[in-house]
């Protein structure tokens, strides 16, 4: 009657749909019912009916990534003049801008990863945001900064993964191990900005890049309790998820089932970036416009957006209980000011899209 | 019999480019323990050495026992002046091809693909306050004649950091 032992259904797998039909994105109901009342509900089961088992949601952790696209409006050199004078005050107004977006981010996200952001310009945004729960952090040789709720998760200690070529040299990861706190696990989280191909095409280094990177998550040491590790890769890639750098590089592909059954396990990352690909509303449609990636540069080529800010997971994320990945929960935000709905276009000269995501710790039993 | 012939050919080649690679990483490291042991009247010397270390934290019983948890073995980058050794960073090689080189200590880890990429880390290792306190720590001292470091001679980022390639 099944084809096996494992029947995946998909992203609302955890979660029996409140009327029998699948919701998207919406409220959901916890599984309260009787497992073999209806074929929608068989649908919604990841395993064999006897061993159909409810799960309930026992801990959450929200990530996000944002690359503010500071350097685009960040001032050069000391110039008192009124162009320099201009030039401050329009970056004061992104930077402004930029705040409102990160404080909502930091309303709905446990830890938010940042791009582009300079030392005082970090230092801007944690007096202006901090709070007593946040704790700031930065990694000065790519502009990163990353934000922490820390009645959620800590750092335990965090790691500069730079790759050499000649006297070439190209900042990896930056890896940031968190403890979470309300269901205990390490959560090693790796925030990457990646060279574009501005100058010059960069495609051969990401690969390169994705490589090492690989090597390295590979050999992030599993928990103690032998179980998979809890790897989550996230940031601007500067390249689309089939791409050199992602998919052969790294090894992050869209089949979780390969990611789940590799030999050895880990061998393979799973990207569900794979389904943000696109215009994400069928045509036709009266919806307002939605991005149909996270970058928009509207110089470029065949369509104006990318989809090169990513997440990807390492197979331990896609268990049936523990830390999971909540696909479901993973949207770019389309936040009033960097995006303008009726035109479809992302404003004030913001040209990335933040992107939002959420693992949930799932208990089997009744 | 073909198959064990290639597979025997395939390994003497990955065993020649181990080597290859083996000898132009103690080069390096032979010219910046040459150029160090100059600066310092003959006093610092660079070593790339083998040690050990514990696997894993030890478990209850090996704490109740006092008995060590299993060892293992690593490559590390290690000062010597007289008796006194201090370790300064990890490296260790590529185990299939011996490029890339990784070079590990404090929150830098850099994987480092031909004699210049490590060459370029090495310079930067040493320049940061990390390797200062560590080689003073066992006595190391630039001659007289040798100007002081300072700031600007550290490197371009924090902590000694060189600037990374930002192409956004």
């Amino acid at each position: 009657m099944w084809g096996g032992p494992f029947v995946d259904t998909g992203a609302s797998a955890q979660y029996a749909p409140a009327g029998g039909a699948d919701t998207d994105g919406g409220a959901r109901e916890l599984w309260t019912g009787a497992p073999f009342a209806s074929p929608e509900r068989w649908r919604s089961c990841r395993v064999w009916p006897d061993l159909l088992v409810p799960t309930q949601e026992t801990g959450r952790f929200r990530f996000a990534w944002w690359n503010t696209s500071f350097n685009r409006s960040r001032p050069k050199g000391n110039g008192t003049g009124p162009k320099a004078t201009k030039a401050i005050a329009d970056h004061k107004e992104r930077t402004e801008l930029a705040e409102n977006v990160i404080r909502e981010l930091l309303q709905t996200a446990d830890c938010v990863a940042l791009g582009e952001v300079e030392a005082d310009e970090h230092l801007g945004l944690e007096q202006a945001l901090g709070g007593a729960a946040l704790s700031w952090y930065r990694d000065d040789s790519r502009g990163l900064s990353l934000a922490i709720n820390t009645s959620v998760a800590t750092l335990v200690s965090d790691l500069r993964h730079r790759t050499r070529e000649g006297t070439r040299n190209f900042h990896t990861a930056w890896q940031a191990s968190l403890w979470l706190i309300h269901a205990p696990a390490q959560l090693d989280l790796y925030v990457v900005h990646w060279p574009s191909d501005v100058g010059a095409p960069a495609g051969a280094h990401r690969r390169t890049l994705g490589q090492n990177l690989r090597h390295i998550v590979a050999d992030c040491p599993a928990p103690p309790s032998g179980t998979r590790g809890h790897q989550i890769v996230l940031g601007d890639f500067n390249e689309e998820p089939f791409d050199e750098g992602l998919a052969q590089g790294l090894l992050a592909g869209r089949d979780r089932y390969r990611v789940r059954s590799a030999d050895p396990p880990g061998a393979f990352l799973y990207n569900p970036c794979w389904r943000m690909l696109g215009e994400q509303r069928p045509w036709p449609t009266t919806a307002p416009i939605a991005p149909a990636g996270s970058a928009y540069h509207p110089g470029s080529g065949s369509s104006r957006w990318r989809t090169i800010d990513q997440v990807v997971l390492s197979g331990g994320l896609l268990g049936d209980d523990g830390w999971v990945l909540d696909e479901k929960a993973l949207q770019y935000v389309e936040h009033k000011d960097i995006f303008d709905p009726a035109a479809g276009t992302l404003v004030n000269r913001f040209d990335h899209l933040p992107l939002i995501g959420s693992l949930v710790h799932l208990k089997q039993g009744p | 019999m073909s198959d064990y012939k290639d597979a025997f050919r395939k390994g003497l080649t990955a065993y020649g480019q181990y080597a290859a690679a083996e000898k132009e990483v103690r080069l390096v490291l032979a010219r910046a323990s040459e150029e160090l042991s100059a600066a310092t009247d003959g006093a610092l010397q660079l070593q790339w050495a083998t040690l050990t270390r514990d696997a894993r934290p030890p478990t209850l019983m090996e704490t109740v026992t006092r008995s060590p948890p299993p060892q293992e073995s690593y490559r590390a980058i290690t000062a010597k002046v007289g008796a006194k050794v201090v370790e300064l960073a990890r490296l260790d090689l590529d185990d299939r091809t011996g490029w890339p080189a990784t070079l590990a200590y404090a929150r830098e880890h850099e994987i480092c693909s031909d004699a210049t990429a490590l060459e370029r880390a090495l310079i930067e290792m040493l320049g940061t306050q990390r390797a200062g306190r560590l080689l003073s720590s066992i006595g190391a001292a630039l001659l007289p004649d040798e100007p002081a470091p300072t700031q600007a001679q550290e490197g371009p980022g924090v902590d000694g950091s060189a600037e990374v390639e930002k192409k956004d």
